[in-house]
């Protein structure tokens, strides 16, 4: 009975989290905001900083109360006999509690809470005038998705008859990036909730300075990075493990995590008008909110099934409460920018769209566009069936053509805008910054063209990544360069010293040498891709694919099985170059998995009902990745039939995530002399006279 | 420079709606259900040469294997059924079934729908594993009972029990 008790624990988690927002909201009352003492404006703030604690500790009881019925095989629980059974491996039992609807939610609820304990204790810990406010909005989501669990989904609901062992989690699922994809998915998702409540706050203060800027950047980053990873890890998970050959497949589902990453891009870069020259107050806050309405908004499609593709899925009840939640947030945002707008006027205008602002308003442009893109051809389907009662939907193709212009104009930018000069560029300014990048670039662009097999596509994205490459390595390169010759530091020192000088611009230039890095994989891998018909090999026999001969060396099958499986055939296969020489020590190892189900005796062979999934072996260098899929065997002849890709430089694409996350860590390092500037832009023009006034090298503080 | 401003994103908004325009119109196909693409065979409005979206149930049939001549030599096609009620389309598709690829799972197969009844196949799509509960709970429903009724058949007394947990689950997830 004890599972219970958390369906309780989540009701006096919403009781709390309407305690933080009364406790708020009372600490504002005209009458109380001067008050001091018993009942006073503190008071108050004490009582909603304190039930934050509390929201948490109930919600992290209800997650500990069904971990604990998945560990214990409690099949009473509806939500563990449909996720979990007695063979279910630990890490998957553990796992079961996000691998279905209700848990997922309760584990949104438990994130939400932890963001609103973090912020509490951090502002609470730095004074933060907007503080108690913003935690109160992230409570209020709270109370959204905590209802959910709650009322619509719960996951302590009890069974009508204990069954003697659970459905287990869908097979598929059972793979290891299944304990780490979805929760830091669900951390960058839920995060995007943080930077809105933030700008609810300030609109409802109005107080848009530095504090607001330098508190919402750092969240801003922290579910960027976080999203950013969420959103490649899925992307390696299906790599790895379902097959198909690929990592994106514009889906519903990535889509959906995908457009909060780009309006979320597109806020990080529009907030730095914002902290250097007090531009664009309106614009940023519109984005943020955006971000947030996206993250609900792509909630809503994976949710309910509205957008998933055979038609039949598309009855799902908790569709409808998404639905009206994003209605009353869209409302509710737009009215109160509507009463603040006489705050949210810009300190200056953008003099000259040749100039740093004017990239940043391109690069804005660019992102909201693709997200629009995205977007539309997301919902396409469902809006033109309840149009024109049709059904329409969209291929992949439309993605690959929007985006890829979309995107290479993105990545010049990455290249060219950080070279432009704030407020006015002279053409003669803008040539000599970007000559040597430029230049050198375009000197090696016949040769990558040849290299890219005379395709302009690919050339022009290799030439452009090689110029942001280019021209990213030269700021460092002149940065150190001026740092060693003024302070006499070494290599090494005078590195350390200009990225903690500035930590935003230079963890900017390096996710900037990430983005690059992914785009040559992408490139690579989307354009330059094989793919061979499946063929039936005999023992000995060989198959030819790129530069690789394949040869399959007869069926085999693991000495041990691991307990979720009833069997498991290998098709083991030694890979050799263009010259003949082995590159294999240990053979690839195509293989279908075969999977128990509940009630399977040991020891039973498969038949044609049980669940399989075949797991691809992936030969992975900087050049290429091989790709092998067992497609079927004959145990009569000892064959297997073999499904090969080549899937050229996909490595870069996971590379580009050291520079992601390091770059990032590094911009949220608090600048060593200086700090980020106000939104009142006096500071930056301060600094850039004295800089006009000593001849010496400007000192940016945001980027 | 605020006329400058306007027109530059009058020309990004209008070089976005063009590119869109003209890639969506490039890239969509309909998705018709079986039973509609063969109702439509015999009528003017047929849908035969055209690309689509057929979307219905992995049909009971076992899929069968053949080598078809092309041009790429001989290539190991897989043949199976889709169904809708009593409507049937044939689909070859020369690659491999996805792995959640079951009789009666729901599946959707984008391809040339090159005479009545036959569908020539580019790619085949059943549910993603990553789909929640009620997406399961209609797929147990709608396609499982074959092989519900099999495994009982075969595992006796346990097997019923799951499956009743299972459909008792269901209800009480809905309601």
């Amino acid at each position: 009975m004890l599972p219970q008790l958390g369906h309780w624990l989540v009701l006096l988690a919403l009781g709390a989290c309407l305690l933080n927002i009364g406790a708020t909201m009372a600490a504002y009352l005209p009458r109380v905001r001067s008050r001091k003492g018993k009942w006073g404006h503190d008071a108050w703030l004490e009582v909603a900083h304190n039930s934050v604690f509390v929201v948490w500790a109930f919600v992290l009881g209800a997650s500990v109360l069904l971990i604990t019925a998945f560990l214990t095989d409690n099949f009473a629980l509806n939500y563990v006999a449909q996720n979990s059974s007695r063979a279910q491996a630990l890490p998957f039992k553990i796992s079961g509690m996000w691998s279905g609807q209700s848990g997922s939610l309760l584990l949104w609820t438990f994130v939400l809470a932890s963001f609103a304990l973090v912020m509490s204790r951090g502002g609470r810990k730095s004074g933060q005038i907007l503080t108690p406010a913003a935690v109160s909005v992230v409570s209020a989501t709270t109370l959204f998705f905590g209802g959910l669990v709650a009322f619509v989904a719960n996951p302590f609901m009890l069974n009508a008859q204990i069954p003697q062992d659970g459905l287990g989690m869908n097979p598929l699922l059972q793979n290891y990036w299944m304990q780490i994809h979805p929760p830091t998915l669900y951390i960058g998702y839920v995060g995007c909730t943080v930077p809105f409540a933030f700008a609810v706050s300030a609109l409802l203060h109005r107080k848009f300075d530095h504090e607001w800027v330098a508190v919402i950047r750092r969240w801003v980053l922290f579910t960027w990075v976080i999203l950013t990873l969420g959103i490649v890890m899925g992307g390696v998970w299906a790599y790895e493990t379902l097959g198909w050959g690929g990592y994106w497949a514009w889906d519903p589902v990535e889509n959906a995590s995908l457009m909060p990453w780009l309006s979320a891009t597109a806020f990080l870069h529009s907030i730095m008008l914002q902290a250097r020259r007090g531009l664009l107050k309106n614009w940023n806050i519109a984005l943020v909110t955006l971000t947030f309405l996206l993250s609900i908004f792509g909630t809503f499609l994976t949710r309910s099934g509205v957008v998933q593709s055979v038609h039949s899925f598309a009855e799902s009840s908790i569709g409808g409460y998404f639905l009206s939640f994003l209605g009353v947030i869209f409302v509710f945002s737009l009215a109160l920018i509507f009463w603040r707008r006489d705050e949210l006027h810009s300190e200056a205008t953008v003099e000259s769209g040749l100039s740093r602002e004017g990239a940043f308003m391109l690069n804005n442009w660019l992102l909201l566009g693709s997200t629009v893109a995205v977007l539309w051809g997301t919902v396409y389907p469902t809006l033109s069936e309840a149009i024109g009662g049709q059904r329409v939907v969209v291929g992949q193709d439309y993605f690959n053509n929007v985006m890829a212009p979309l995107g290479l104009m993105l990545l010049a930018l990455t290249g060219a805008a950080p070279l432009l000069a704030w407020r006015r560029a002279t053409p003669q300014s803008v040539w000599k910054a970007l000559k040597f990048p430029l230049l050198w670039a375009l000197a090696f662009a016949p040769l990558l063209w040849f290299l890219a097999d005379y395709r302009t596509g690919a050339a022009t994205s290799f030439v452009i990544s090689l110029f942001v490459f280019l021209a990213i390595g030269n700021e460092f390169y002149r940065g150190i360069k001026t740092l060693r010759a003024k302070r006499g530091d070494g290599l090494f020192d005078a590195t350390a010293n200009l990225v903690t000088f500035n930590p935003a611009r230079y963890g900017g230039y390096i996710v900037h040498l990430g983005v690059a890095t992914m785009f040559i994989g992408i490139t690579g891998s989307s354009l330059f891709n094989i793919e061979l018909e499946p063929v039936t090999l005999k023992k000995g026999e060989t198959l030819k694919i790129g530069e690789y001969t394949l040869k399959y060396d007869g069926l085999a099958r693991p000495k041990e099985l691991e307990p979720h499986l009833r069997d498991q055939v290998v098709a083991p296969i030694h890979v050799f170059d263009q010259f003949n020489k082995q590159l294999t020590v240990a053979p690839l190892d195509p293989r279908i998995d075969f999977f128990r189900s509940v009630n399977d005796q040991p020891n039973t062979p498969p038949d044609e009902n049980t669940q399989q999934a075949r797991r691809p072996s992936i030969r992975m260098t900087p050049a290429n990745d091989l790709y092998l899929v067992m497609d079927g065997f004959d145990t009569k002849d000892n064959s297997a039939t073999i499904k090969a890709y080549l899937n050229p430089m996909v490595f870069w694409i996971w590379l580009s995530q050291i520079f992601f996350v390091l770059g990032t860590v590094i911009a949220m390092i608090p600048a060593k002399r200086g700090r980020l500037d106000g939104g009142t832009g006096a500071a930056a023009k301060k600094t850039e006279e004295r800089a006009a006034k000593t001849g010496e090298k400007k000192v940016e503080f945001v980027a | 420079m605020q006329k400058k401003f306007l027109a530059a994103s009058v020309l990004l908004v209008a070089s976005l709606g063009y590119l869109v325009s003209s890639s969506l119109t490039a890239s969509t196909m309909k998705a018709v259900p079986v039973k509609e693409l063969r109702a439509a065979d015999a009528k003017p409005n047929s849908f035969v040469g055209q690309k689509l979206r057929a979307v219905g149930f992995v049909g009971s049939a076992k899929p069968k294997n053949t080598l078809e001549n092309t041009e790429k030599g001989a290539v190991k096609t897989v043949h199976f059924e889709v169904v809708e009620g009593d409507a049937k389309l044939l689909v070859s598709y020369a690659n491999t079934l996805p792995d959640t690829f079951r009789a009666g799972g729901p599946v959707q197969v984008d391809g040339t729908y090159t005479e009545a009844g036959k569908i020539r196949a580019d790619h085949v799509l059943t549910k993603c594993p990553s789909k929640y509960e009620e997406g399961e709970a209609a797929k147990k429903k709608e396609g499982y009972d074959s092989k519900k009724t099999q495994s009982a058949k075969n595992s006796g007394t346990n097997a019923t029990n799951a499956n009743a947990m299972g459909a008792n689950a269901q209800g009480q997830s809905r309601s």
